[in-house]
């Protein structure tokens, strides 16, 4: 029985065989209302119009081949969503929250291996916008308690001699921005990062997976920005450094395992953009918001 | 969720939020790669193209960095179609739409532009210097 193609509300869902498409119908991940299309159909029809699907009694397990990468690679779905904060609902958002970090830090492989790849923008968004703003908020704070309690000398000639009465204004000014730049960059990402994806493999994966993806990945990473760093260039350099080695490893894992591709389609996929622009991408979203900050300071009038 | 009215959201929001940048006289961070090697990176000179693009002078802003130029225009490009879209029911453009050939097409069309910009970027680059 040939593949099918699902689609929901003009998105383009993939490419399933039926087994699949009949254990995502049992799990949730696939809605009777999804609409399908498969060779030699005229045009696309509700799952729900399917009747000959496999029932889940008569699916028969893959063979286990040792070493199988297909096996590996094939998502789990059993089990509560992940991460957790997928039903924060339930859990309670502290908890919740707590419990994404922990699974995404020590635990990333099966984390996004068995993230539920469907299911709206919205709690993805809120993790990675809430954490990524509280975290980029108490960086800039912490440069400035930097500004005030650091050596004239050691700081470079922008940053010297500032009164408090600029940094406020100038914490006036970014925060503001830190609240547009947070919406904007997960959606522009997790986009830059699909197009590579179409761009470099033949992958027929769905916006929607790489950008749960990303969110979870640098929403979590944006506590990186909690590190008391000194607004001191060489130490931000080597700061900048090591976290960007962070971020692609951790961006990476997150894409390779969600999207189910290779390590070095993945490699690709993260690190090209860096490349191309300068860098810039390997900072995750917290990041981005703590130098969009921190370059704010830097017109801070003596 | 609709897309055409997200990312029109999105890029309305960024043309705001760079406007009130540029309108606000801040600074852009150093660029990395041309501080360690000299050389600029292939979106070097990206700030000073939106700047010049937000006060009308789109030949120097061509001039700054062609391929952000031709992001931003692609940008302004995508925004009219989202509009149009929404507006006027039309049907929707999407990725998956194109053939294999297409693709492969797109593919080595902008991995083109890409490379010729860098070039153009590190020829100006050096005879300014």
């Amino acid at each position: 029985m040939s593949m099918l193609h699902l689609n929901r509300d003009r998105q383009n869902l993939g490419q399933f065989s039926p087994e699949e498409v009949a254990e995502g119908l049992r799990t949730g991940r696939f809605q009777p209302t999804d609409l399908a299309w498969r060779e030699g159909m005229e045009g696309w029809q509700p799952l729900s119009s399917f009747t000959d699907l496999p029932a889940p009694n008569e699916m028969v397990p893959p063979t286990l081949a040792p070493g199988s990468e297909t096996v590996l690679s094939t998502p789990i779905a059993q089990g509560p969503p992940m991460p957790e904060w997928e039903r924060y609902e339930e859990a309670g958002f502290a908890p919740a929250w707590l419990t994404t970090v922990r699974q995404v830090i020590t635990d990333p492989v099966r984390t996004f291996r068995e993230m539920t790849r469907t299911g709206g923008f919205q709690r993805p968004f809120i993790y990675s916008y809430v954490t990524g703003f509280v975290c980029a908020l108490i960086g800039v704070l912490g440069s400035l308690v930097w500004l005030t309690v650091l050596p004239q000398s050691v700081l470079p000639a922008a940053y010297q001699n500032i009164s408090v009465h600029a940094l406020l204004g100038q914490l006036a000014i970014t925060i503001p921005f830190l609240l547009v730049v947070g919406v904007i960059t997960p959606f522009a990402f997790s986009g830059l990062y699909f197009l590579m994806v179409k761009m470099l493999t033949k992958k027929d994966v769905n916006y929607e997976t790489i950008f749960r993806a990303y969110c979870y990945m640098t929403g979590t990473l944006a506590l990186i920005n909690l590190l008391p760093v000194p607004p001191i260039q060489a130490v931000q350099i080597i700061y900048v450094f090591f976290a960007g080695i962070l971020a692609v490893t951790y961006l990476t894992i997150a894409i390779r395992e969600s999207a189910q591709l290779t390590t070095m389609e993945a490699l690709g996929v993260v690190v090209l953009p860096m490349v191309l622009f300068c860098f810039c991408c390997a900072a995750v979203a917290g990041t981005v918001m703590a130098l969009v900050g921190t370059s704010a300071l830097q017109n801070i009038p003596h | 969720m609709d897309f055409e009215q997200l990312w029109l959201g999105l890029i309305a929001l960024a043309g705001l939020a760079a406007a009130a940048w540029v309108h606000l006289g801040l600074k852009t961070s150093p660029c990395l790669f041309h501080s360690l090697t000299g050389l600029p990176c292939p979106t070097c000179g990206g700030t000073r193209c939106v700047i010049n693009l937000l006060n009308g002078h789109f030949a120097a802003a061509f001039a700054w960095n062609p391929m952000v130029f031709l992001g931003a225009a692609a940008a302004a490009a995508y925004a009219l179609y989202a509009l149009a879209a929404i507006m006027f029911r039309l049907p929707r453009v999407r990725l998956s739409m194109l053939t294999s050939t297409e693709a492969h097409v797109t593919r080595i069309v902008v991995a083109a532009v890409l490379a010729a910009n860098w070039i153009y970027l590190i020829v100006s680059f050096s005879h300014a210097a």
